[in-house]
């Protein structure tokens, strides 16, 4: 019987450094096999952080147009904003139709997607989460019930109603985000439940609040924008009316003054390794965070001192132009946040590449493509069968945040390297960098997937020697003995013994 | 295993079957309301004489929407729990099926604006264009549907796995396929007749008179999709093989396909009951939907019992225990009644207060 190490015990023991999620089993190692997918010349990465954006400025969207529009019809009940009941009527209907639609199928993408890039990472989270992943869906029912009750029936209900079905979508929606951003946040800063396996510890982690707030915020902040170019493209509303409107709509772009504060509070609530790929040890994830960052202050600037304290009339192409910042701000953010998980996709329980620690010992001794039974595609293309071990150990190993010739392709990386140095770099993968796993195979698979970068790089040639010098293998299998399995950083258990 | 489902499985697992059944249903009734209903109202468009009003297909047209995205919500549950049930053959016919899975998605998307771009006075002003963009939209679920069920038989046939993956094939082929999805197809028109029924009713009693033909043409929709999939069904068996056709009439699904068969027997009454009626629809409908619950249940459960068959569910118990060690589910169970009862609460304020200001 094959256990799949994605749903092995998820309690350790107190003390352990790393959560055992694998038994091993009498037939094979008990690490879960699946087919993996080419996506030619684009990183995995890329794929499922280009959908995250675009799903999570959209989420955001919505349970910011929710903040906004429950503001507008308590302020309309008041009597303080008379066209509000206009512009809410229109400005729902185009949340239903880009939110309701794409948010959500974009939201069952990510999910998709995320099967796409690693099935063990999600069969991991809602092993862990499922109940709080349902509970989350019963928020989200509830926001769409309220949604269409409102978008049906707002037009003909009275304030007290039209107030009551937008408050109940807006915390609705929010909740989904409550309970979404415990299970993310768990994913980078797991917390107290590495140690003690407790689902609560693991929602509450360290980057829950700062995240939470963060995400409210910067919700808050792409309703307000999309309102203005709701607003300042209407042409049923007078130039009074739509300044009016526009003054009500950026006070939600108020507590972005507060995002500095929230963003230091999360980057040192982070790892300090992944703090440090953040600000300058890596340079894509910096350019992200520099991007994120950036964005954000131009808008902030512009919304306080523009919008909120001159009182200023936004046109639609302003409106447009803050609204692609915004959509920068998120996508930097996105990005920093998947990166900066790495080398893991849980924080010291998985690796990105979707092995346990423990999977690692063991795969050093028997073999990490020993038992995987999809066979590689068009086998006959390799010259030889160290070749082929090689391509399959680069599918399961390195193919998920690498491609061959492609984005952070290993040809590009590695191809002008000494075989030796190419020999040494994978041995000691996590000290080359230590976003990167440890090597997780037998020195013949690491010498195997030596041989296939240097034949792609060669470009392919038909014939190619094999190599089976066992100076050569037995010099790799030092290298990894002193590089050891553990991750190229310091653990925080390791930092306390 | 020789128990009625769910009984027979260990604790965690039965507990998890039941949640994964019932979560599923609730997804069968609007997904068949959006499948049924896009090619009826496809049907009615061809059929129908420019000028003439259709009480029929302006509530479709009206309703489809929200039908698919009830049916997407709904959908999310049993997405959730079968990751519990069957992780990797789940995941692994995703990843298998690749782009031609993850079209679903932007089939979907398309296929929702299609529908929202029937209630536009542009398409309905244009005869062609309006039967243009409807069969644009049924395309578009029907490929989703095909793909649930290719999704569902490739994740069922572990030794199909490897020599897919190695012949690039993002196609699974087997003969089930269609067969199975035109069982699904048709078998979603009773279900839609019911629920076009209660609409109907509704909008009679709201003041809306909706004349007695309206209400019979429904009627023949519900008798009519009856016996077409059952004829369906009864082909389809006979494609199965003998080992899925025992398992179908075994002890584990046996209750429940006598439970299907006499939903069957009783949403046809009611059908008939509908058609005669002057009066007291509500009653008729009331007996149609309670055969429709039986239907829905009975065969979702064979199915299962079906897939349970297939594979090897014993290995599968030990993730299942695993899984049920986590906390969370009494969280659930309270938001669970809370938002229901908040939703509930919604859609009171909604109808209610919006009907008397208009009245
Ligand atoms: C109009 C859109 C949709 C249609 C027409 C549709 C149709 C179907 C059909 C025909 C099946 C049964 C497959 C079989 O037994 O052969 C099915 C199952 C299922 N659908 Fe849907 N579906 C739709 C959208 C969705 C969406 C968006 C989701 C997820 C959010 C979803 C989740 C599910 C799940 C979880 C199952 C059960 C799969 C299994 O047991 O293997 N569906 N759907």
């Amino acid at each position: 019987m094959r256990l799949d190490a994605a749903t092995l015990p998820l309690k350790r023991a107190q003390g352990t450094p790393y959560i055992v999620l694998v038994t091993v089993d009498t037939s094979a190692l008990g690490v879960p096999y699946y087919p993996t997918n080419d996506f030619g010349p684009l990183m995995k990465g890329l794929v499922i952080g280009g959908l995250g954006i675009f799903h999570v400025f959209l989420a955001q969207f919505a349970i910011g147009g929710g903040v906004l529009m429950t503001y507008f019809e308590w302020l309309s009940g008041k009597g303080k904003l008379a066209p509000a009941r206009r512009f809410t009527d229109g400005y729902f209907k185009l949340l239903v139709l880009v939110s309701f639609v794409v948010g959500a199928l974009t939201g069952v993408g990510m999910w998709f997607t995320s099967i796409q890039t690693s099935p063990r990472t999600i069969g991991l989270m809602v092993d862990t989460f499922h109940w709080v992943w349902a509970t989350e869906w019963t928020f989200f029912a509830l926001e769409v019930v309220a949604g269409y009750c409102f978008y049906r029936y707002g037009d003909r209900l009275d304030g007290r109603s039209r107030l009551f079905l937008l408050g109940l979508y807006t915390v609705a929606a929010w909740f989904s985000l409550f309970w979404i951003n415990g299970i993310l946040s768990w994913q980078l800063t797991p917390g107290a439940w590495l140690a003690s396996g407790d689902l609560w510890a693991g929602f509450f982690n360290p980057t829950f609040w700062p995240s939470l707030f963060f995400r409210t915020f910067a919700a808050m902040a792409i309703a307000a924008l999309v309102a203005a170019l709701v607003i300042s493209a209407s042409p049923s509303l007078e130039r009074d009316e739509q300044k009016e409107l526009l003054h009500r709509a950026a006070q939600l772009l108020a507590p972005m003054a507060l995002m500095p504060l929230l963003g230091a509070w999360y980057l040192f609530a982070m790892p300090a390794d992944s703090r440090s790929w953040v600000l300058g040890g890596s340079p894509a994830m910096s350019m992200f965070f520099g991007v994120g960052a950036g964005a954000s202050l131009l808008v902030g600037l512009y919304a306080i001192f523009g919008l909120l304290l001159r009182r200023l009339y936004i046109n639609s192409a302003t409106a447009s132009l803050l609204i692609v910042l915004g959509f920068a701000a998120s996508a930097g953010g996105e990005f920093v946040r998947e990166g900066a998980r790495k080398p893991f996709t849980v924080r010291e329980t998985l690796y990105s590449n979707a092995m346990t620690p423990a999977e690692i010992v063991t795969m050093r001794e028997k073999g990490s493509v020993t038992g995987d039974p999809y066979p590689l595609r068009d086998a006959a293309d390799y010259p030889n069968d160290q070749v082929r071990l090689g391509a399959k150990v680069y599918r399961f190993q390195c193919s998920v945040c690498h491609t061959v010739g492609g984005v952070n392709g290993l040809v590009h990386l590695a191809g002008t390297w000494t075989a030796e140095q190419t020999r040494l770099n994978v041995a000691k993968l996590q000290h080359t960098k230590p976003f990167m796993p440890p090597f997780a195979g037998t020195p013949e698979e690491l010498e195997a997937l030596v041989r296939f970068i240097e034949w792609e790089a060669a470009s392919r040639p038909k014939d190619f020697s094999i190599t089976n010098d066992p100076a050569e293998l037995a010099q790799i299998k030092r290298w990894l003995d002193e590089a050891g399995t553990a991750p190229g950083y310091k653990t925080a258990s390791e930092k306390k013994r | 295993m020789d128990a009625p489902f769910p009984f027979g499985f260990p604790g965690p697992t039965a507990f998890y079957l039941a949640t994964y059944v019932l979560t599923l249903v609730s997804h069968v009734v609007f997904m068949n309301y959006v499948l049924a209903g896009t090619g009826v109202l496809l049907v009615r468009q061809i059929r129908g004489k420019a000028g003439t009003s259709d009480a029929l297909a302006d509530l479709l047209r009206d309703w489809l929407p929200f039908a698919l995205s009830a049916a997407i919500t709904a959908g999310i549950a049993p997405l959730l729990f079968i990751q519990i049930l069957y992780k990797k053959a789940f995941y692994t016919a995703n990843l298998l099926l690749f782009h031609r899975w993850m079209l679903i998605l932007p089939a979907l998307i398309v296929g929702f604006y299609l529908l929202y771009a029937q209630k536009t006075a542009f398409v309905k002003a244009r005869p062609r264009l309006k039967v243009c963009v409807t069969t644009g939209a049924l395309a578009c679920f029907l490929f989703t549907a095909l793909s649930w069920t290719e999704n569902y038989l490739l994740a069922r046939s572990e030794g199909a796995w490897a020599p897919m993956y190695a012949s690039k094939s993002m196609i699974y082929e087997n003969r089930e396929i269609l067969p199975r999805m035109l069982l699904w197809t048709l078998g979603a028109l009773p279900t839609l007749a019911v629920l076009l029924g209660w609409q109907l009713h509704r909008r009679d009693r709201a003041g809306a008179p909706v004349d007695r033909t309206t209400f019979q043409r429904v009627a023949r929709l519900g008798l009519g999709g009856l016996v077409v999939a059952g004829a369906c069904a009864a082909g389809y068996a006979m494609l199965v093989g003998e080992t899925a056709r025992a398992h179908a009439v075994g002890p584990m699904a046996r209750p429940w396909f006598v439970a299907a068969v006499v939903g069957v027997v009783v949403e046809g009454a009611g059908f008939v009951g509908l058609y005669r009626a002057e009066a007291n629809r509500g009653r008729w409908l009331g007996i149609a939907s309670a055969g429709l619950f039986f239907v829905i249940l009975g065969t979702t459960v064979v199915r299962e019992v079906l897939r349970i068959t297939a594979v090897d569910f014993v290995a599968l118990y030990p993730e299942h225990a695993r899984a049920a060690q986590v906390s969370g589910r009494w969280l659930f169970l309270g938001f669970f009644l809370v938002n229901a009862v908040l939703a509930t609460w919604a859609i009171r304020t909604a109808l209610t207060r919006a009907e008397r200001k208009a009245a």
